[in-house]
């Protein structure tokens, strides 16, 4: 079953996991693990994170400001820390949003140029 | 970041759990969570690198392109480097001497709870004086704050003429009597046997006479020097010889290394400490020097206070010989910087400013550069460089020249503190100066004074760069408006030479004043010439004064006097005197003490310090006094006529501020005879400040040795040129003067004499002078640079105006104005200044008011004169401009 599944999986891209953080931190702050269950689950176990990667990423965002980080306790008063989505980031989302959307569309145009015309 | 470990435990953790949910087994479950995680130590390093990449790659950029920038002018590079090298050398040096002499504590535990105890006088004003030798078993005994409280006296170590025979030669030994509580205060403990004990601190009278043990303890250096470090040392005996009396000292203990307390409070390390025996039963005399240790955790303050009020149960014990008595505690770190004079700080000073001179040069230069990079600054804002990164940029070429200038510094410290150590004349008395090295601490203070300078001249560039109005310069190109004189000190850089020339002033008037100081010196001394000197220290021994007549008081006189005349009669000897100790060493207090009998002043209910020379009429001269009121001691002042004292003006305004001393009578507390003698006051002299350590000098009499009997003393010769033989044949008349019973010591020449004399005066003045060449040179440079660079920058203006007609007188005035515009407020602020740094160097002024007229109006005109010409050449460059070359210019 490892084979087909892996297979089936997608390598993240790097820059894209900064977005999929900033996506995911949206719905509220959360801790690290959650983070990526919520990202593989999103994307219907599809987007394969090597969950260690998730922490440069993570840092690389605090670091522009874009989240921010808060101590508390999680769903089982287990101590953990919550990474949060800051104002700044929030309009950054918007900003990657915007521009994931128009490469993907240019990148969709010129792999299906048919699928395009016919469309329009 | 140090959570990051934490975060990743955790989220492995909640992992596992998941997998055991999903039914793992708790090995298999921890595995795959592993797995899942990937390499966790590349995650650790990669996160790190998030913090850490980006400020270290920037630092390495800037760092790259201020390299490249400087390299690209390597003039200006050099220039400001080896100047920041010369004043961070100059000044790391400086700092480590001050930091050896001064700063660094004394090697003793818990140093800082050491305090010296004085009595302070609450009439005369007096600090500093001895203790009184009764009250310090009261004060020991009964004192709380007090750890431990020892007496020792170290008047043998420097005027003592002490001698120990050791295998036939005899040699002076500098002793400290000590009582026996002295080394367990220090915290010290004997490096063989044992120290003093109790009963040997204790003098008791037995059949009128006061009897008490002798025993030595050896410091470390004389025991390997004269016992070749050997432990048999202990139980032998040491025979010292002190006024001609002989005593024999059994030798108990040895002292670690680096033990010689009470140097470097008393000018020489002792090479023995004997045991100081105290009489308890009466106050006796100021005698005692006290060192205490204080308990821990109390205050110097609460010490005192306790002091004061045994000092007062004291008083009520002996009202009247205590009257005025009181007791000071004083940390012992405060009387290490009360022995260095003001020669220190002055030296200090003078580095201090060559070190800002220097900043300032190398911050113009920087400025001007900045000026010139206006347009690369301004192009880079436009381009999205921010502000931070212009200043950034800028702080990075300060701090590598800095740097740069910092470690070349060191080296040129670590030269000159050795240049400095030997070009120090021997006998110099400077405490302390074999602990002066390069060590870590002056190390920080480079390094410190380097990012200090740093920041001192790159702050003026980079605020006036990152403010960049960068249409105005991007528009004006280098088309020059026409700046009124009142504009130039608007203009960068101006500023910073105004600081420069007023410091070089002051540098300039300082060294004035010590070089017109010691050409009042040499004027007033006129025939004082310490290399035709020549000086050796002659003792009777007791056993010939025992066997004269009890009132025989000519005997030994005429002896003197035939060795005088014997002496005076040797080829090239022009004149002798007599003293009863010469040269006189600088010591910080006085151990011998006078009354007034009649007359008044403060002097007149009790002995009172003040120290005692025994001279003969020739004296006068050899020492280069002056008299300031009455007369001198004369040859006609005899056995037999009234006798006479002389008073230096430091004893008149003490003890008589508000009268006259002329005629008052006053009473020596040690009589030489059986009788009670008092000298009539016949004049009052001044000394020259350059036989002290440049400090006030204390309270002196003067008495003729013709009327006092003395059995020691040092002959002083004054010749001309250099004779060959004279010390032997000065020697061979001393020990003729009574065949047999002479103690002779060593010659002195001329260059020890020098050394002990004027030598310091006269080294301050080289000193200064150097500095201040150095400083006007940098002003110089400073002042020609700018005015250079601003005439060439006018260049398309000037020829504009000459185009225009202006003729060339005219615009080598107009050059010369905008420099000497700069050069007057810099004089006229560094007078002021230079008002200032003088009285630092009032104690070692002589004859020269710290407010001299003349040294002022000469360093301000030899400035003026060095600064013209320091315009002049631009000038000159900007006079010959072709107006046509001018206009094409750009």
């Amino acid at each position: 079953m490892s084979t087909k599944e892996q297979k089936k999986r997608i390598e993240l891209l790097q820059g894209t996991l900064d977005l999929l953080i900033l996506r995911t931190l949206l719905l509220g702050p959360t801790h690290g693990h959650a983070i990526a269950k919520a990202i593989e689950f999103n994307s219907d176990e599809v987007l394969q994170v090597e969950q260690g990667s998730l922490y440069p990423a993570l840092h690389r965002l605090i670091k522009r400001g874009w989240v921010s980080v808060e101590k508390g306790t999680s769903e089982n008063n287990r101590r953990a820390k919550f990474y949060k989505l800051t104002a700044k980031g929030r309009r950054q989302l918007t900003v990657e949003t915007s521009k994931w959307d128009r490469v993907a569309g240019a990148i969709a145009r010129i792999l299906r140029p048919a699928e395009r015309e016919g469309e329009s | 970041m140090e959570e990051l470990d934490e975060d990743i435990r955790e989220h492995i953790e909640r992992e596992t759990q998941e997998n055991i949910e999903r039914g793992m087994g708790p090995e298999e479950a921890r595995r795959r969570a592993y797995v899942k995680f990937g390499n966790v130590r590349r995650v650790k390093e990669e996160t790190r690198a998030v913090w850490s990449v980006v400020w270290l790659e920037q630092l390495w950029q800037d760092v790259l392109y201020g390299l490249r920038m400087l390299r690209k002018s390597p003039g200006f590079t050099t220039v400001a480097v080896l100047t920041l090298a010369l004043g961070i050398g100059a000044n790391t040096a400086m700092f480590s001497a001050l930091y050896g002499l001064v700063l660094r504590p004394l090697p003793y535990t818990d140093a800082s709870r050491l305090v010296m105890l004085w009595d302070s006088n609450r009439r005369t004003g007096l600090k500093h004086i001895t203790v009184m030798e009764g009250s310090f078993p009261i004060l020991a005994s009964q004192a709380k704050s007090f750890e431990g409280m020892a007496a020792f006296t170290s008047a043998d170590l420097e005027g003592g003429l002490l001698a120990a025979r050791l295998w036939g030669t005899e040699e002076r030994v500098a002793a400290a009597g000590v009582s026996p509580q002295f080394f367990s205060v220090l915290g010290v403990t004997p490096f063989l046997g044992r120290t003093f004990t109790a009963s040997e601190g204790v003098a008791t009278s037995k059949d009128n006479k006061w009897q008490f043990a002798h025993v030595a303890i050896l410091s470390y250096a004389y025991w390997r020097q004269h016992y070749g470090a050997s432990s048999d040392a202990i139980a032998k005996t040491i025979t010292v010889n002190r006024f001609g009396e002989k005593r024999q000292y059994t030798i108990v203990g040895v002292m670690p290394n680096g033990v010689d307390f009470p140097y470097p409070l008393a000018p020489r390390k002792p090479d023995v400490w004997t045991n100081a025996a105290l009489v308890q039963t009466s106050l006796g005399g100021n005698d005692l020097e006290v060192v205490g240790r204080l308990r821990a955790g109390v205050s110097l303050a609460q010490a005192q206070a306790e002091i004061h009020t045994i000092a007062d149960r004291i008083r009520a014990k002996y009202p009247k010989d205590y009257k005025d008595e009181d007791v000071d505690v004083v940390p012992l770190s405060s009387e290490l910087r009360r022995n260095v004079g003001s020669i220190l700080w002055a030296l200090l000073a003078a580095f201090g400013f060559i070190l800002l001179i220097g900043c300032a040069n190398v911050g113009n230069l920087l400025l001007v550069r900045a000026v010139s990079r206006e347009k690369e600054m301004a192009i880079r804002a436009t381009l999205g460089a921010s502000r931070l990164a212009l200043l950034r940029q800028m702080l990075a070429e300060a701090v590598l020249l800095a740097s740069a200038g910092g470690a070349l510094g060191l080296l040129l410290a670590y030269g000159s503190l050795r240049a400095f150590l030997a070009l120090l004349p021997q006998s110099i008395y400077i405490p302390r100066l074999d602990s002066v090295t390069l060590d870590t601490r002056p190390l920080i203070f480079a390094a410190a004074f380097s990012v200090l300078a740093a920041g001192v001249f790159s702050v003026l560039p980079s605020v006036r760069l990152t403010r960049p109005n960068l249409n105005e310069t991007l528009k004006s190109g280098s088309a020059c408006k026409s700046s009124p004189a009142r504009s130039v000190l608007r203009r960068p850089g101006s500023v910073l030479l105004v600081v420069e020339v007023s410091l070089a002033l002051v540098l300039l008037t300082g060294a004035l004043l010590m070089l017109r100081s010691m050409q009042k010196l040499l004027a007033v001394n006129g025939q004082f010439q310490p290399e035709h000197l020549f000086s050796m220290n002659i003792v009777i021994d007791n056993a010939y004064l025992n066997s004269l007549p009890e009132n025989d008081n000519d005997s030994v006189r005429i002896r003197f006097e035939q060795f005088e005349q014997r002496v005076a009669a040797l080829p090239a000897v022009e004149e002798v005197a007599l003293a009863d100790g010469f040269p006189p060493v600088p010591h910080p207090h006085s151990f011998d003490q006078f009354k007034a009998d009649s007359g008044g002043g403060l002097i007149a209910e009790g002995f009172q310090p003040a120290d005692e020379h025994i001279v003969t009429p020739e004296y006068f001269d050899m020492m280069g006094m002056r008299i300031l009121r009455g007369r001198w001691l004369t040859d006609a002042d005899r056995n037999g006529t009234l006798p006479v004292a002389v008073i230096n003006e430091a004893m008149a305004q003490t003890y008589w501020p508000n009268r006259d001393p002329l005629g008052v009578s006053v009473e020596p507390k040690f009589r030489f005879t059986d009788k009670d003698i008092s000298y009539t006051i016949v004049g009052i002299v001044r000394e020259p400040k350059q036989f002290g350590s440049g400090q006030t000098p204390l309270p002196a009499v003067y008495l003729c040795s013709s009327q006092v009997p003395t059995a020691f003393g040092s002959a002083i010769v004054r010749t001309a040129g250099e004779p060959q033989g004279l010390a032997a044949a000065m020697r061979n008349a001393a020990l003729q003067m009574v065949p047999g019973h002479m103690f002779v010591g060593q010659v002195e020449t001329g260059d020890d004499m020098i050394s002990k004399s004027s030598a310091q005066p006269r080294f301050t003045a080289q000193l200064l002078t150097a500095f201040s060449t150095l400083a006007l040179l940098l002003a110089v440079v400073g002042i020609y640079g700018l005015v250079s660079y601003y005439t060439s920058r006018r260049t398309h203006e000037i020829g504009i105006r000459m185009a225009l007609g202006a003729q060339r007188a005219n615009v080598m005035r107009l050059v010369l104005r905008e420099g000497m515009l700069i050069v007057g407020l810099g004089v006229a602020i560094g007078i002021v200044a230079a008002g200032v740094f003088a009285r630092t160097l009032e104690s070692l002024l002589y004859e020269v008011s710290t407010v001299d007229f003349s040294s002022f109006v000469a360093s301000a005109v030899v400035l003026v004169i060095v600064a013209v010409a320091a315009c002049w050449i631009p000038a000159r460059r900007a006079m010959r401009i072709e107006p046509m070359e001018a206009l094409r210019y750009e």
